[in-house]
């Protein structure tokens, strides 16, 4: 039934202060915001948490919002900005629960199926947390370069630098180099 | 292990940067690396497990992650929490109030089964509340209906249902016709 109306048309009646044209928003896009958030915090509870608060400060900035940017790039930018926040808040670098080193001897333990994919989680987790933003928008989300330039107010070649350096470190944390 | 650092090159010389963006960004080699790289088991080593590295991350982006139940009820409760009620009704031992968007949503409700309505979106005025509350309602209506047809059943039902649901008098029901849709 709501095949067919755009999120244009659903911002422009939210920012009239339409709650249930919001509410078909936060539905139509809880997935991919709180797909984000996970793959940003790697907890559930965190998820949950930066993605709530990122819809709450969506419906109070909507007079921000200039359509510009699609409303799910708009919303990815707050997501991203939300869990940077909040994981500063709940890790600082210096007490990573892991090191690198522990994450690879977990990995070669286990090299099989979904505890690889576990151990891969897991390094992403341990990356800085600005290449894990540029990263999971690519890999994760599926958004272009530009598009993650966009969200990361950086430009474009910072983003594919940020990138190309997550994927080294990755690739270091996952499997060495010989 | 490196970082934040450089990554060294491999024991043949081969930057890991030039492997990295090779498997990743598929990007074809020139005719003299795919030659070295034929022989080279230093980079036939980084290039599978670079390519194990890709198919895993292409695994975890696979993976369906579920939104957890009722997620989008606790962020409409924290969105409207500032909003504010309608008194329904005054008895001796206290009041009934519902609130504001909610008054708007048994509206939009019921103008969306109105047959032809494919959209709905409905505000309340409440300001005067004895001689009845104005509702103004958006809709998108089927193509090729009767568009005043349509907008009188929905006057009719939005009336009717707020009055049997919520017991408040309805003085007025506005509708825009916004957009049709095929």
């Amino acid at each position: 039934m709501v095949v067919g109306v755009d999120d244009a048309y659903l911002v422009a009646a939210a920012r009239r202060g339409d709650l249930d044209a919001f509410e078909v928003l936060v539905r139509r896009h809880e997935a991919s915001v709180f797909r984000l958030a996970l793959r940003m915090t790697a907890s559930p509870a965190d998820a949950e948490e930066a993605a709530q608060d990122a819809f709450v400060q969506a419906w109070r900035s909507l007079h921000l919002y200039r359509g510009d940017a699609t409303f799910r790039t708009w919303l990815a930018r707050i997501v991203t900005n939300r869990c940077l926040d909040l994981v500063a808040a709940r890790r600082p670098a210096s007490e990573l629960p892991e090191t690198l080193e522990d994450t690879r001897a977990d990995l070669a333990a286990h090299a099989e199926g979904r505890e690889r994919l576990r151990a891969l989680t897991r390094a992403i987790l341990a990356l800085p947390p600005d290449a894990r933003a540029a990263l999971v928008l690519r890999e994760f989300q599926g958004l272009s370069y530009a598009e993650g330039a966009e969200i990361l107010g950086v430009s474009l070649p910072a983003v594919k630098g940020r990138i190309h350096r997550a994927r080294l470190d990755l690739a270091a944390m996952m499997g060495g180099w010989r | 292990m490196a970082v934040n650092g450089d990554v060294a090159a491999l024991p043949c010389g081969t930057r890991p940067q030039t492997l990295v963006t090779q498997v990743f960004e598929a990007e074809p080699p020139p005719a003299a690396r795919l030659a070295h790289q034929a022989t080279c088991p230093h980079c036939q080593a980084s290039l599978a497990s670079l390519r194990a590295l890709r198919h895993d991350a292409e695994a975890v982006a696979a993976e369906p992650v579920a939104v957890p139940p009722d997620f989008a009820r606790r962020v409409m409760a924290r969105v409207r929490g500032a909003t504010s009620g309608i008194r329904v009704s005054t008895e001796p031992l206290g009041s009934t109030t519902v609130n504001e968007e909610l008054v708007a949503r048994m509206a939009r409700l019921a103008a969306m089964e109105v047959p032809y309505v494919t959209f709905a979106l409905a505000e309340v005025d409440a300001t005067q509340p004895v001689d009845g509350l104005t509702f103004s309602v958006r809709i998108v209506v089927a193509y090729n209906v009767g568009l005043r047809e349509v907008a009188a059943a929905v006057r009719e039902r939005v009336g009717r249902e707020v009055r049997r649901t919520a017991g408040l008098p309805v003085a007025r029901v506005d509708v825009l016709v916004e957009e049709l849709s095929g």
